[in-house]
């Protein structure tokens, strides 16, 4: 079966696919100005029992065509003339720090709840009605944990907002490390320099710019981190997809609930949300508390280290922030709603000249203390598609997973990066829907990695290709460009071949990658290296054998066991109009029932200060899932029930797990820290939004906080709380 | 735009007519269970790697472990998880005489068929000494694996020779 339509598929056909994808967008226009729900659909019987668009001609792309009894797709996204690799890469765009005084209104250990006149435009919105200026829940339950210990210091507010020019684009790099771009010219919202502007409505981004955000951060430097919502007020102006309510999650912040973006917690245009980074190592409570140990410890201005208490073994360095919209995560991160975030430690130091025997001098640059982007990469990997215009599309019918048919690095199309014969890191995002990567060099070559989700690994890894990556898994790797010479070319492939959202179809070899004969136009090259000359200075850069090793966890007691397995058929207990979800999804616990997602439903709480193990299981052999689970790394102790089944790259930290066909993923995890309600769920984000999502909390006994938890309902006019709407009998 | 106008009238219809409860306390059937059949096999690997600085003989075996699962749900081609490493694939430089290791780690998702040829690059890295990126050569291991009806992996043989992606390097 073919994803998309070939480009030599006869006009009426392309006609016909065509006209059905505009019958689902005309659905979906209905559901999104609330003239149906999508339970009404699912009464309706546009949905099949298992939650798939009824599978007729007409309706559906993938129904047996008129013209011919094999199952297509949609059609292809129109390039307009465009090849790849003509375009140069962008950096990311750094995000100003600034101080807290420039922040107005100061912020608050509890949400502000200041009142303004709210737009009759949103939804439920009468004239004169009032509602806060901030959209976190209000209260001491919601308050930043920690507020004054780590009062921010840092600054940084952004919008999310409609695509515009950029005007103020700041690559952290001179041109010469940016391929050439002047980032003084203004910055158009374009997947490629001849492709057209991304309409207001079609593209909602950080700033409503492009290049994608990145965040710096540095340990024991907390970031108030304000997020204004600048998306239309009326729900229906959203360019066919797309929720205007947004929560953002720093992926995979050790924080407070408040500041997770807990999938319930999402906020309205009009108003912020203040996140509270306190940016801390895990464990500060109980380890190294003193703060004496040089490797538990951040840069400073001066070249040194400022020593931070916590458990160095615990250090974190590629993070990144996204929408996590109650059943629109999907929809808004493909529009745009996406970033990293970088952060250093005395380990990870971002400078690689500094030889003090803790910085491990990984590739970056020298010019400034800590931070330095010259040879340290943010990759941003995410497949998209786009309408006979030119503009961003997207099913949000498919519910085995949305695939795009256009690849975009930093999200313009294929596009070259211009390099010097030197070691190079580069921070790889899989920031697609559905899509998962299998990446190597098209020469075979070899790379270290060096990072699984934001973590360094016990041990550098020799490989030469990487393993599958699934949605929202971070790789860190090294690449060492003098093993090439001046105007060489080298790419970056792609061999995960996918016939649908569902899994990876096929990981291809590299001659089949390379051979053009893929269904799959996201498969083979997708990133053109170009060799463009010698470093100027010598490469003072390393990558040791060993990293950062694993926490030792021997002493602390396992308090409990859970089983959490992911599958299909999910049905749903309770009907709360606000918390409640169904779709073909789910999740069982600890061997109930399939359910379909609920944030006001507690389906674990761990006791604080406890470490369990979790075996997270695959239910079906026809679909992947990556399952991701918030608030602080794991540790992986076996696949399909056996640790020598852990490959080397897995064998550090992590935060998000494929599971493989019918397989298994055991994990162990701390609870300690903070508080508060968290998520566990697939990052394939259409399983996710349909209703493959649970909700667990930290069961701190009552003190301080309550047990259980309240549910937040957020509406314009305030949040209220509800009691949980269900607790699993094996929750607490 | 006949399908069209159908469908929003369908939609309009269907908004106005009041079905009865169909919501709240809906538990779906189960999904059938994949079977998952799991199998290991070690083969024995060989051949050169030419070309500068030094031509390598290399033998010694690769171990596979197969998962292949079945897809009952959705009545998909049943895959195979293959989890490949090298057990110990040694050789000595022509001209220097230098232990090299042959060195890869792998894991793919692949359809299951009854014969799949598997194309591996590999990295060569010297018994001593340190691993350099700018200066680790590569080679090319071909494997084919042949499966039976029930996804067992039941045979396998192997070859090494140069990699044709990177002839220079």
């Amino acid at each position: 079966m073919r994803v998309y339509l070939p480009g030599k598929a006869s006009k009426a056909r392309l006609r016909e696919a065509e006209n059905a994808r505009r019958n689902r967008a005309e659905i979906l226009k209905a559901w999104s100005t609330g003239k149906v729900s999508r339970r009404e659909l699912i009464k309706m019987g546009l949905f099949t029992a298992g939650g798939v668009l009824a599978y007729k001609n007409g309706l559906s792309p993938f129904a047996p065509s008129a013209y011919g009894a094999i199952p297509t797709g949609l059609p292809t996204s129109p390039l307009f003339g465009v090849n790849a690799f003509t375009q140069p890469m962008p950096r990311f765009d750094v995000l100003p720090r600034n101080p807290v005084a420039t922040l107005n209104p100061a912020p608050t250990a509890e949400a502000n709840t200041t009142q303004q006149l709210l737009n009759t435009a949103l939804e439920g919105v009468r004239p004169g009605d009032t509602g806060p200026i901030e959209g976190r829940p209000p209260g001491p339950i919601w308050a930043h944990q920690g507020f004054n210990v780590f009062a921010p210091v840092v600054a940084v507010a952004v919008t999310q907002e409609g695509a515009k020019v950029n005007n103020v684009y700041n690559p952290g790099v001179t041109s010469p490390f940016n391929s050439g771009i002047n980032a003084a010219a203004p910055f158009p919202p374009r997947f490629h320099p001849n492709l057209p502007d991304q309409n207001a409505l079609k593209l909602w981004t950080f700033n409503g710019t492009l290049p994608p955000k990145l965040l710096i951060g540095r340990y024991g430097e907390p970031i108030l981190f304000r997020h204004h919502n600048k998306l239309p007020f009326d729900v229906t102006q959203n360019g066919g997809f797309g929720r205007h309510t947004i929560s953002t999650h720093e992926h995979n912040g050790h924080h407070g609930a408040e500041n997770d973006g807990f999938t319930g917690a999402f906020f309205f245009p009009g108003q912020f949300y203040d996140y509270h980074y306190p940016i801390v190592l895990a464990g500060f409570r109980t380890i190294n508390t003193a703060a004496t140990d040089a490797r538990a410890g951040s840069p400073n201005d001066a070249g040194g280290i400022s020593k931070v208490a916590g458990d160095f073994h615990e250090t974190m360095s590629t993070h990144w922030f996204h929408d996590h919209m109650f059943s629109f995560t999907s929809q808004n991160v493909y529009k745009g709603n996406a970033g990293m975030f970088n952060i250093y430690s005395s380990l990870d130091r971002g400078n690689e000249g500094i030889n003090d025997g803790v910085n491990l001098r990984l590739p970056s640059g020298t010019a400034k203390s800590f931070a330095n982007l010259e040879y340290d990469v943010n990759l941003l990997l995410a497949d998209k598609a786009w309408d006979a215009n030119g503009q961003l599309a997207m099913d949000i019918f498919d519910f085995d997973g949305f695939l795009g048919d256009v690849m975009t690095v930093n999200l313009v199309y294929k596009p070259f990066f211009e390099v010097e014969r030197r070691k190079y890191r580069f921070r790889i995002l899989n920031a697609s829907v559905s899509r998962f990567f299998k990446i190597a060099l098209s020469d075979g070559g070899p790379v270290f990695q060096i990072a699984n989700d934001g973590n360094l690994l016990p041990n550098r890894v020799l490989l030469t290709e990487l393993d599958e990556q699934g949605i929202a898994e971070r790789y860190d790797i090294v690449i060492d460009f003098s093993r090439y010479s001046v105007n060489d070319k080298v790419w970056m492939v792609n061999l995960a071949e996918h016939s649908d959202g569902k899994r990876v179809a096929n990981d291809l070899t590299l001659a089949e990658g390379l051979s053009g004969q893929s269904a799959d136009p996201c498969v083979g090259k997708f990133l053109e290296f170009r060799v463009v000359r010698d470093p100027a200075t010598p490469d003072v850069s390393q990558v040791p054998v060993t990293l950062i090793p694993n926490p030792n966890l021997a002493h602390v007691p396992v308090a409990r066991q859970r089983i959490f397995e992911f599958g299909r058929g999910a049905g749903q207990t309770t009907n709360d109009p606000v918390s409640t979800f169904f779709g073909p999804w789910g999740i069982k616990t600890d061997n109930g029932d399939m359910l379909a997602a609920d944030f006001g439903r507690i389906s674990a709480a761990p006791r604080f200060g406890t470490r369990e193990i979790w075996t997270l299981k695959n239910g079906g052999g026809g679909w992947d899932h990556p399952i991701h689970i918030h608030f602080e790394e794991c540790q992986t102790l076996a696949r399909d029930g056996s640790a020598a089944n852990v490959p080397a790259w897995e064998l550090g930290r992590k935060d998000v797990w494929r599971l493989r066909p019918g397989g298994s993923v055991t994990i162990t995890m701390q609870f300690r820290d903070w508080g508060g309600m968290f998520m566990e769920h697939c990052h394939n984000t259409v399983h996710e939004d349909n209703a493959m999502l649970l909700r667990w909390e930290i069961d701190d006994g009552g003190a301080p906080f309550l047990r259980p938890l309240p549910t937040p309902i957020p509406t314009p006019q305030g949040v209220t709380f509800e009691p949980p709407t269900d607790i699993l009998p094996t929750a607490f | 735009m006949k399908t069209r106008r159908s469908l929003l009238s369908t939609l309009i219809l269907l908004l106005l007519v009041a079905v009865g409860p169909v919501w709240g306390q809906t538990l779906a059937p189960a999904v059938p269970a994949p079977v998952v059949t799991k199998s290991t096999l070690v083969i024995v690997i060989q051949g050169t790697v030419n070309g500068p600085p030094e031509s390598v003989p290399f033998s010694g075996k690769v171990q596979i472990k197969a998962t292949a699962v079945t897809d009952p749900d959705f009545g998909g081609q049943p895959s195979v998880h293959l989890a490949i490493d090298f057990l110990d694939v040694q050789g000595l430089g022509a001209t220097t005489r230098t232990k090299f290791f042959a060195v890869e780690e792998d894991e793919l998702m692949r359809r299951l068929v009854a014969s799949d040829r598997i194309d591996l690059v590999f990295t060569i890295v010297p018994d001593k000494g340190t691993v350099e990126l700018a200066t680790v050569r590569t080679g090319l291991a071909s494997l084919t694996l042949t499966f039976d009806g029930a996804g067992n992996l039941t045979a396998g043989t192997g070859s090494i020779t140069n990699n044709p992606f990177a002839p220079n390097l």
